[in-house]
């Protein structure tokens, strides 16, 4: 194989692992959150818990389901349907921002039963509240990219240029690899602390 | 963002296209720009950073005379020609700061991980160039806020480095708790993230991205302590990330992660049930491992350094690498050696105590094996090489009061005296900076294709290294006999009377110093412009930076990339005919390869 080609090769590689890193990374922030709720919460003192599972399992249905349009998003970029990933990385995108809808309207509806986090002698409502921030920050990050890539697909779709020079080289391939990974990690991320929520709030 | 780099790198070879000034040299992607970058800002930082203490040090040798000069230039923080008390606690938080992240990690990190990690492992440019950039103008974003909260109206942040709540945390608290302490965290968030983009791409860049030949156990030290800081860092800084968070929520939206039952001026705060010891907790799980984020690049520039300038192959090349390893494992596990005195179950304590301990034993097998690489070397004298030399002196001095330290007993006596301040300043503050002097005089010549002028360099070596010795040393004594560290003047106490001499001489020396860097920055810049022309290899070394065009092509390498066929540290083999072998020399026929 010629030695340019090669080297490319291993730059996309290299960007597939700098996405890997910035996971652990990400996951080191949240580690930071959990064992800090812990901590506050085996220190003893009040702490009344809330089965959250009602509140947020639209939400968490949701954020699983558009894991799949970008699975699907991803195998029509593999095929090659520019139009096809291009509308499945919309319909991700719009997952997601229903997602935030409903951890909003979930939010809204706790803080009206009197889980609020300020000023609440109760502490745990305000570890809930940074860990779905925090992480809403991390999805809406994520649908940016998406918008993007959506719309560059679908400019690419219409001005007709030769796309796939090389297989190699296929620079949207790439994108979308790099945005799957980050959009499903963002899924499994919801899930772990879901589940760390409804066992330990 | 990742992806049009990818278009801009499409087919890894080198480029020549047009380029404005502004391309080329402001938004630039190429990593030696982008080091080069670092490294300015970071030498502002310092010189800010520096004038910082010798305002608050002139405070402390003169605390009853005026100075109405001091008043003229920085209004807000003097009045009647004396240092404001909040001015002075905001000085020292301001110098901490700066001179731990912005200049010892940015830029020490940056200058040398961009200069360095692509072209001594053969590559064209960094794994994601455009998120290099991305990193350093974050950088540049977080040093703007940061130089923001220094001029807040208020006062400048002033809980210390450490920024403890309550007293970070609640505006009432102090002048500096208030505007400027918010744009301190926005600061330190902006400057995480920056510091982890750097650090994927090292990463990244360092497994992914070496030529053909250049297998682990070929890379320079330089690459392998760049590397393990960065996972160190990838690891450490989200935990602080989580922390600023956390304060940022108590101090905007009313939560009380950190703070409990406060009363402040009489009245009692709605507050209950936080901890601050929680805070101290996430703090120093990055804290600690922070300090060795800041060394280690400096030890892998000391021992590649070392090696070069002694003639010499590096004494236990793995024995530097795993003793690397070692560090960034137990890094992990010690913090709690700064919190012995929060209010700690002794047991716990005592393991804090003996991991601390251990944590010395792969420290000295680094100190071991950079005497026994200089023992006999055939030692060439330059300004490089006596400041790494330096380096190995200071970082001995400061480590042996580190043992003292991390006894959990001893360390309630000696905790937050001017002792901890000895030890961490010679150990890491003047070390790290010597590392980064010896990296940018042995350097220079390929960063900017010049020499530096020698004599300005031993005589900046030579006044900063007794200077160091002088101001530092005094205080273990001051320590051991009580004298706390973050006071704003001992005029009151008849106990640290007998130190008041000691004190001018202190701050003395420390301008002495400070006036002494700039020989240094006028050497930089003058040899920038008019230094003698650097020949392709000015130090006679193996490692490929060297092999590249000397005045810094796009792509580093004309052509195909080299291929490796050694390991870094064929210095005086026996047998060769000149007494360095280049990594892109084959073995001879029945050569056998050192490890
Ligand atoms: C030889 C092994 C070392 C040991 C056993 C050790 C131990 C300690 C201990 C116990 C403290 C806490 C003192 C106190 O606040 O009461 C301390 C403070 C400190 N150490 Fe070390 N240390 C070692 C090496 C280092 C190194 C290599 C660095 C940096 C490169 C470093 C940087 C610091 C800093 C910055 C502080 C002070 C932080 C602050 O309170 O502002 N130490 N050390
Ligand atoms: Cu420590």
């Amino acid at each position: 194989m010629d030695y340019s080609l090669k080297y490319q090769e291993r730059n996309q590689g290299a960007h597939k692992f700098i996405m890997w890193l910035a996971i652990a990374s990400s996951c080191m922030i949240f580690a930071g959150f959990t064992s800090a709720f812990l901590v506050r919460k085996g220190a003893g003192g009040a702490w009344t818990g809330f089965d959250i599972s009602s509140v947020f399992s639209i939400s968490t249905f949701i954020i699983l389901f558009s894991s799949a349009t970008m699975l699907v998003a991803h195998i029509a970029n593999k095929k090659g349907n520019l139009g096809f990933a291009s509308f499945a990385l919309f319909l991700t995108f719009a997952c997601g921002l229903l997602f935030c809808y409903f951890q909003y309207t979930g939010w809204v509806y706790l803080t009206n039963q009197g889980f609020y986090p300020a000023g609440n002698p109760n502490p745990s409502p305000q570890f809930l509240f940074v860990i779905v921030i925090i992480h809403a920050i991390h999805v809406l990050s994520g649908m940016l990219f998406l918008l993007i890539a959506s719309v560059k697909s679908f400019m690419l779709l219409k001005s007709d240029k030769q796309l796939v020079v090389n297989p190699n080289s296929n620079v949207l391939q790439v994108r979308t690899d790099l945005l799957s990974m980050y959009w499903h990690f963002m899924g499994i991320l919801w899930l772990y602390l879901f589940g760390f929520l409804y066992f330990f709030l | 963002m990742v992806t049009s780099a990818i278009e801009n790198n499409i087919d890894g070879q080198a480029h020549h296209h047009t380029e404005t000034f502004i391309s080329k040299y402001i938004f630039s992607l190429d990593h030696k720009i982008i080091s080069r970058q670092f490294l300015f800002a970071g030498m502002a930082w310092a010189v800010l950073g520096g004038l910082l203490s010798v305002l608050f040090r002139t405070q402390l040798a003169w605390p009853n005379e005026t100075f109405p000069v001091l008043e003229t230039l920085f209004s807000t923080w003097y009045t009647d020609g004396i240092l404001k008390p909040e001015a002075y606690n905001a000085m020292i938080t301001m110098h901490g700061t700066i001179m731990i992240f912005f200049v010892l990690t940015a830029s020490l990190t940056g200058t040398f991980a961009n200069l360095l990690v692509p072209f001594q492992i053969g590559a064209r440019d960094m794994a994601s160039p455009l998120l290099n950039a991305l990193s350093f103008w974050i950088f540049i974003l977080a040093s703007v806020f940061m130089l923001a909260s220094l001029f807040a109206p208020d006062g400048a942040p002033s809980a210390g480095w450490t920024v403890y709540p309550p007293l970070s945390a609640l505006p009432q608290t102090s002048p500096g708790s208030g505007l400027g302490m918010t744009l301190w965290l926005i600061a330190i968030a902006l400057f995480i993230i920056s510091t982890l983009m750097g650090g994927l791409n090292y990463i990244s860049t360092i497994l992914n991205m070496r030529t053909k030949g250049m297998t682990m156990y070929r890379m320079p030290l330089s690459v392998w302590a760049l590397f393990f800081t960065a996972i160190v860092g990838l690891l450490a800084f989200p935990v602080l990330l989580s922390a600023a968070v956390l304060l940022i929520f108590d101090r905007g939206l009313g939560t009380s992660f950190f703070l409990s039952n406060i009363v402040v001026g009489g009245s009692p705060l709605p507050y209950s049930g936080g901890s601050p010891i929680l805070f101290q907790h996430l703090f120093w799980f990055l804290g600690h491992p922070e300090v060795y984020i800041i060394i280690l690049p400096a030890m892998g520039i000391v021992s590649e350094v070392l090696a070069i300038h002694s003639r010499k192959p590096v004494f236990g090349y793995k024995a530097m690498i795993f003793s690397l390893l070692g560090i960034t494992i137990m890094s992990f596990l010690v913090w709690a050696h700064h919190m012995f005195v929060s209010g700690m179950n002794p047991f716990l304590g005592g393991v804090f105590t003996v991991f601390t301990l251990l944590i010395a034993i792969p420290s000295s097998i680094k100190v071991f094996n950079w005497l026994t690489t200089l023992w006999r070397g055939n030692f060439h004298i330059n300004p490089a090489s006596i400041f790494a030399v330096g380096f190995v002196s200071l970082f001995i001095s400061g480590g042996l009061t580190g043992i003292w330290l991390g006894s959990s007993t001893v360390d309630i006596r000696l905790h937050d005296t001017y002792f901890v301040i000895a030890h961490f300043h010679l150990v890491m503050g003047v070390a790290a900076f010597f590392g980064m002097f010896a990296g940018v005089y042995h350097w220079f010549p390929r960063m900017f294709g010049r020499m530096m002028n020698n004599t300005m360099g031993y005589i900046h070596f030579g006044i900063t290294f007794v200077g160091a010795y002088l101001i530092f040393w005094p205080m273990h004594f001051m320590g051991l006999s009580g004298v706390p560290r973050r006071y704003y003047h001992f005029n009151e106490f008849d106990a640290f009377s007998q130190y008041a001499n000691m004190n001018v001489i202190i701050t003395v020396v420390t301008i002495i110093v400070f006036i002494t860097q700039f020989i240094f920055i006028f050497n930089f810049f003058h040899s920038m412009y008019f230094g003698k022309k650097a020949p392709q290899n000015p130090w006679n070394a193996t490692t490929l930076e060297w092999t590249s065009p000397v005045e810094g092509i796009h792509g580093n390498w004309e052509g195909d990339l080299p291929v490796v066929h050694r390991w870094p540290y064929d210095y005086s083999k026996p047998g060769a005919d000149e007494d360095f072998i280049a990594q892109t020399t084959p073995l001879k026929e029945g050569e056998i390869e050192s490890h």
